[in-house]
C-alpha cells in the first residue's frame, strides 16, 4: 500500500496542508497536489532549473527536493512574486523578449529575484553565475541577462 | 516497490541501521540520490533522513577545523574562515545546487563529480565515522582515502564529519577544468598541497578528480617533488610522472588521452603559480 505522509508548509505566505506520497518530490506536490503550475517539469534530474523555487529564501530545484523536507518551511514560487502588478522582472522579460517559448522563464525569474534580494546591484558576471543552474534553449541567454540588468538599473534608480 | 524514507534523529542509531541493511543509504542534499528516486531506480530501497544536529556543526575558529557531513556548499561559502575551500565549493553546480549539495554527498559522488572531495584529499583530511569501533558516540578517525577505496554505495560507512588542519597561506591550489562555463562537470580536477621548509618541498600531496571513478592521490608524482626546490626542472619531472602513475578513464566528456594531457597541463600551471 502506498504510504501517504501529511505535510504542512507555507506557499507564498499561505498555509498549505497536503498528503505527500512516499519519496514524492516537491515539484510533484506543488503542481499535482497544490495546483501551483508555475514551477515547470523539465528534466526531473536537477539539470535544467525549470522547477526552481525558494525554501526559506534560498533557491532549490524542487524536482530533486524530497517534499517532506519542507515541513514547516516557507516555499516561494513565481506565483508569489506578482500581486496586483507583475514583478518588474516579469515586465522586463516581456519587454526585452527574454521569454520565447517561456518554459525556462519561471525558474529564471525565481533565480534572478533571489539574486536581487541578496545583492541588489549585481554585475554581469554575478547575473550569469546566478542563472547558471537554469537552461534556456531559445534565447541564447543574452536577452535574459539584459532584462535582469535593466531591472537592476531601474531598482537602483528607485523606480519599480 | 517505491523507496522507503525513514527519519532518524540520532546519527549512531542510523549507523546501526546502515550496518545491518546493505540496501539502506543516507540521504544528504539529495542532488545525486533524488534523480535516481525520480527515475524509479529499483536498487534504492531505503533512504535515511538524519536530523542529528551534529551533521550540520562546524568548528572553524581554531587551527583544527571540523565540518559536519551535512554542511552544504553554500554554508561553506558563507564562512570566511573556510576561504581556502571556496575555490572547490563554488564549482559544485550553480547556486541552487550548492544550497542543497552536502559535503557528505560530495565524498561519495562519482566522477565527473566530487570536486570538494579532491581538495579535501590534497589537504590530508581525516573523516570520523558514526558508530565507529570505539563505540557509539565516540567516533574513530580515518584518512579520507579510505572512503575512495570503497567500491559500492551500499557498503559506504556513515560519515559524521571531516577534520583538517588550516593550511598555511599559499600551501594549496585547486583547479577544475570543465568544458562548459561557468558551470560544468569536470574533465579533470586537481588540488596540490605543498609544505615548504627551508626552500625545499618537505611534503607534497597531489589529488586528482575525473581520472579514476573516485578522487585519487598521485603518490609517485608527489615523491618526485619531495626534497626538491620548486623549479622548472622539478615541475617537468613531476608532470612526466603523471602518466607513468595514472591511467585516466574515458567517458562522454573526454577520452583518457585528453584527460591525461589536461592533467599534465594544469598540474604544470598550478605548480608554476606556486613557484
Ligand atoms: C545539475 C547538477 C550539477 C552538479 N555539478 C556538480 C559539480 O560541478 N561538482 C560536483 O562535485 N558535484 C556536482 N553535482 C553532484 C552533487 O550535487 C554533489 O556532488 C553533491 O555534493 C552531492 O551531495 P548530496 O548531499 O546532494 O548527495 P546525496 O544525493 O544526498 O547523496 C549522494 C551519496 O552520498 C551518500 N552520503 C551522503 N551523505 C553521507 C554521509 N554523511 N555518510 C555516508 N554517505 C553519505 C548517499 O548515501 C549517496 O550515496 C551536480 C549535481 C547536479 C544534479
Ligand atoms: S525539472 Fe528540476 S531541474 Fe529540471
Ligand atoms: S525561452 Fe524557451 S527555454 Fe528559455
Amino acid at each position: 500500500m502506498m504510504v501517504k505522509k501529511p505535510l504542512e508548509f507555507r506557499l507564498n505566505g499561505t498555509e498549505v496542508a497536503v498528503f505527500a506520497d512516499e519519496a514524492e518530490n516537491l515539484l510533484s506536490v506543488l503542481r499535482a497536489k497544490v495546483g501551483d503550475l508555475t514551477p515547470k517539469y523539465g528534466c526531473g534530474q536537477g539539470g535544467c532549473g525549470a522547477c526552481m523555487v525558494t525554501i526559506d529564501g534560498r533557491t532549490v530545484l524542487s524536482c530533486i527536493t524530497l517534499a517532506e523536507t519542507v515541513a514547516g518551511a516557507d516555499v516561494g514560487t513565481l506565483a508569489g512574486l506578482s500581486g496586483e502588478r507583475l514583478d518588474p522582472l516579469q515586465e522586463a522579460f516581456m519587454d526585452g523578449f527574454a521569454a520565447q517559448c517561456g518554459y525556462c522563464t519561471p525558474g529564471m525569474i525565481v533565480a534572478a529575484r533571489a539574486l536581487l534580494q541578496h545583492n541588489p546591484t549585481p554585475d554581469r558576471d554575478q547575473i550569469i553565475e546566478a542563472i547558471s543552474d537554469n537552461i534556456c534553449r531559445c534565447t541564447g541567454y543574452e536577452p535574459i541577462i539584459e532584462a535582469i540588468q535593466s531591472v537592476v538599473a531601474q531598482e537602483r534608480a528607485g523606480g519599480s | 516497490m517505491p523507496v522507503k524514507i525513514e527519519s532518524m534523529a540520532d546519527l549512531d542509531a542510523a549507523a546501526q541501521v546502515l550496518a545491518g541493511d546493505k540496501t539502506a543509504q543516507v540521504l544528504g542534499g539529495g542532488t545525486i540520490l533524488m534523480p535516481r528516486v525520480n527515475a524509479g531506480d529499483v536498487a534504492l530501497r531505503r533512504l535515511l533522513r538524519i536530523s542529528d544536529p551534529v551533521l550540520r556543526k562546524m568548528t572553524v575558529g581554531g587551527p583544527e577545523i571540523t565540518i559536519g557531513a551535512g554542511v552544504s556548499m553554500a554554508d561553506i561559502l558563507a564562512q570566511q574562515g573556510l576561504a581556502f575551500l571556496h575555490p572547490a565549493a563554488v564549482c559544485v553546480g550553480g547556486p541552487a545546487i550548492r544550497n542543497m549539495a552536502t559535503l557528505g554527498g560530495n565524498l561519495f559522488a562519482k566522477a565527473p563529480y566530487g570536486d570538494l572531495a579532491v581538495l579535501l584529499l590534497a589537504l590530508g583530511t581525516e573523516v570520523s565515522l558514526a558508530g565507529g569501533r570505539t563505540g557509539p558516540g565516540a567516533a574513530r578517525r580515518d584518512p579520507i582515502e579510505v572512503l575512495f577505496r570503497q567500491s559500492t554505495d551500499a557498503r559506504a560507512p556513515l560519515v559524521r564529519a571531516v577534520h583538517l588542519a588550516r593550511p598555511k597561506a599559499g600551501q594549496v591550489q585547486f583547479h577544475k577544468m570543465a568544458r562548459t562555463n561557468p558551470r560544468g562537470p569536470a574533465v579533470v580536477t586537481l588540488a596540490v598541497s605543498l609544505e615548504v621548509s627551508a626552500g625545499r618541498i618537505a611534503k607534497a600531496r597531489i589529488a586528482l578528480g575525473g581520472i579514476e571513478t573516485r578522487p585519487c592521490l598521485a603518490v609517485g608524482v608527489a615523491r618526485t617533488l619531495e626534497g626538491a626546490a620548486l623549479s622548472e626542472a622539478a615541475i617537468t619531472r613531476a608532470c612526466a610522472e603523471v602518466l607513468r602513475e595514472l591511467t585516466p578513464r574515458s567517458d562522454a566528456l573526454a577520452s583518457g588521452w585528453y584527460r591525461g594531457e589536461m592533467a599534465q597541463l594544469h598540474l604544470r600551471r598550478i605548480l608554476q603559480q606556486m613557484m
